[in-house]
């Protein structure tokens, strides 16, 4: 088989998309993948996204794409590139629109025999507990003052409200907050889809899952994870709703004009950047994380929603269910980070693009429960096939800026998996599968199938085989709500 | 107006729009007679993700104002602005008109051709309703994130004509993000 766009390999997990490739790239690329999954990137072309990535002034290292890569907008989902601080851009598109996008898993001392009796009762008070849907109104409604709290500390801002622990925090990447946040860089619109937001889950590909653990392959890193075989989890994947939303809108406006002010040429004008030092830099590095606090304060938000359900569901005190958080990972954000580089140690601002740290065992930002063993690194499956949990590795960190995965990535557009099945189809087979499914959108079902998506488990197989993380265990589901 | 999914039926149609296919989101490609015309039928492509704009009861108006450097950005604004009418509001959309603004130094096509760069000042009214309010309430299908700058365009092409000869049509595309 030819190979898409002139890639080499490098072995059999690695692709290299040499800079002659395509005019303008300052760098090389890297693809990790398996010769398998050749044939859907050439289809989908998102080779030449990872090219156009490496047209970026100040890239640092290669632009790489993670093995759930499929076309996306500018960056390729599964992207990651990392650029200069102070010679190099921030760009929006190298976070995406679903600023902070992320997954925590929530541990359990409940076994699938204790939840098979009450699954359809859980699933039916998470369903009513977390609002979805459009507008996804029904959430925590915060004033102006009070919205400035939340995009300034995020988190942290839930938990003085009542509605989580200290422990949620230290489980937290970054502890649920980012200190280069600025709220005067969120515009009013932004503000505004966000004041009622708070505390829903939105719609697409967002969903809580419940699953058992039922394979485990790491018992050192599991139970320094404080997680078993047999155990049941909740897992939670959702953003920063309209309000992050927004942001990138807002911010790709101003750098659809700060390309001609500073004379950066790009291949697709969705990669539109600035200067990371420039004005234009500045305001979207606090406007993200801005929004990215707002999506870790959705996700502890919408967790005591679903101890409180969980606790109704089973006619007991939340913390009689012991729903304590494992880990919370963002895999749609840009941060600044300190990284090895050609021996020297140098500060850069790290795009992930549907894909999640991985930070290894002894690194600062691990939180000191895990140090030892590294980060838990969160990849949500589809709704019809596993979930994992795996660890952060020095190898991720040497390559690809301590990056991994995200999840299973899309191989059917949504119009072809709607004309393959209709919601009510996917969710008689997922029930003969003993998989509960409640949807706020039966469309929204149809497009989320299983079948338009990879398998995850080839995506994790690859990143455990490249090195790049390891996995930890296999979740299965048992019932999902799909916003 | 034709709206499904796949290659239209009969592209020779004056107008119309429909959603090809994009591996996670949604790719829209729409055309009329005039740039603004293809303007419209973009939005009401991204409207109908929604709800289709058929069903939709007229108990309401929205009017927004476009100012834009160029008219592909001015699509990208526009389908924006009607996505944050929908997350903020809930209001979707039973019809849409586009036209120029008023006072605004745009000739009838709403600026200057995108070929030559010009900005364009544009003025959209939404007829819809509130989901929130409809009795009987509307199934709701697919709710994009944002319009996005990716294979965002809007140019005039000839279509060829089985007599031999050309007609001229605007022809539009935008990428919704899912």
């Amino acid at each position: 088989m030819s190979l898409p766009g002139n890639l080499r390999p490098l072995d059999r997990y690695r692709w290299l998309l040499p800079r002659e490739a395509a005019a303008g790239m300052r760098t090389d690329g890297l693809i990790y993948a398996s010769q398998d999954m050749l044939a859907d990137i050439a289809a989908d072309r998102a080779h030449e996204q990872v090219a156009n990535v490496a047209c970026l002034p100040g890239i640092v290292g290669r632009s790489m794409a993670m093995p759930d890569i499929h076309w996306g907008y500018g960056f390729p989902i599964g992207g990651v590139a990392a650029t200069d601080v102070t010679r190099g851009v921030i760009s929006p598109g190298g976070v995406g629109y679903d600023i902070n996008c992320g997954v925590r898993v929530l541990r359990t001392n409940l076994d699938e025999t204790a939840v098979r009796g009450r699954l359809e009762p859980l699933v039916a008070k998470l369903f009513a507990a977390v609002p979805a849907g459009v507008g996804g109104k029904g959430g925590v409604e915060l004033t102006p003052a009070t919205m400035e709290e939340v995009l300034r500390d995020g988190a942290a801002w839930a938990v003085a409200q009542g509605l989580g622990t200290r422990d949620d925090l230290a489980a937290c990447e970054d502890g649920g907050r980012i200190s280069a946040a600025r709220p005067a860089a969120v515009s009013n619109k932004a503000t505004t889809r966000g004041l009622r937001q708070l505390g829903t889950l939105g719609s697409g590909n967002h969903f809580l899952e419940v699953a058992v653990i039922d394979e485990v392959y790491d018992e050192r890193v599991a139970a320094a994870f404080g997680i078993s075989r047999g155990m049941v989890t909740i897992s939670i994947h959702v953003g920063s709703r309209g309000l992050g939303h927004q942001v990138c809108t807002d911010s790709l406006e101003d750098m659809v004009k700060a390309v001609k002010r500073y004379g950066i040429t790009l291949p697709d004008r969705q990669l539109a950047c600035a200067p990371l030092e420039s004005p234009e830099g500045q305001k979207y590095l606090g406007a993200m994380s801005a929004a990215a606090n707002y999506a870790w304060a959705n996700r502890q938000v919408i967790t005591a929603n679903v101890r409180r359900a969980a606790g109704e569901a089973f006619g007991v005190e939340p913390a009689a269910l012991d729903l304590s958080l494992v880990y919370d990972v963002a895999h749609n954000i840009a941060k600044i980070e300190q990284h090895t580089v050609d021996g020297r140690q140098i500060e850069v601002c790290v795009h992930r693009k549907g894909a999640t740290r991985a930070f290894p065992a002894g690194h600062p930002d691990v939180p000191v429960r895990y140090r030892e063993v590294g980060q838990p690194v969160l990849v949500p499956g589809d709704m019809g096939r596993y979930s994992f949990i795996l660890v952060g590795t020095d190898r991720a960190m040497a390559e690809t800026f301590g990056s991994t995965c995200h999840g299973a990535g899309r191989v059917m557009s949504r119009t072809a998996a709607k004309k393959q099945a209709h919601g009510a189809d996917v969710q008689r087979q997922l029930a003969a599968k003993g998989i509960l499914v409640r949807g706020h959108s039966q469309a929204g079902l149809a497009e989320e199938a299983p079948d338009a998506y990879k398998d995850v488990q080839e995506v994790v197989r690859v990143v455990h085989e490249a090195g790049i993380s390891r996995r930890v265990c296999r979740m299965r589901p048992l019932g999902v709500i799909k916003g | 107006m034709q709206s499904h999914d796949g290659q239209p039926q009969a592209d020779r149609s004056a107008c119309g729009f429909y959603y090809a296919e994009h591996t996670a989101d949604v790719l829209i490609r729409a055309w009329s007679t005039s740039m603004l015309g293809a303007v419209r039928q973009t939005l009401l492509a991204t409207a109908s993700l929604a709800v289709t704009t058929s069903q939709v009861r007229r108990t309401g108006e929205r009017t927004v104002l476009i100012e834009a450097a160029d008219p592909v950005a001015g699509l990208v604004a526009a389908a924006n602005e009607l996505l944050f009418l929908l997350d903020v509001e809930g209001f979707v959309a039973a019809d849409i008109a586009v036209c120029p603004a008023p006072g605004s130094s745009c000739g009838a096509e709403g600026g200057a051709s995108p070929a030559s760069g010009g900005s364009c000042s544009w003025q959209i009214t939404l007829s819809g309703d509130l989901l929130a309010e409809a009795i009987p309430p509307y199934q709701v299908g697919t709710i994009p994130k944002a319009a996005t700058y990716h294979l965002a365009t809007l140019a005039q092409v000839q279509q060829p004509l089985s007599s031999g000869y050309a007609a001229e049509r605007w022809e539009a595309s935008l990428v919704l993000d899912l």
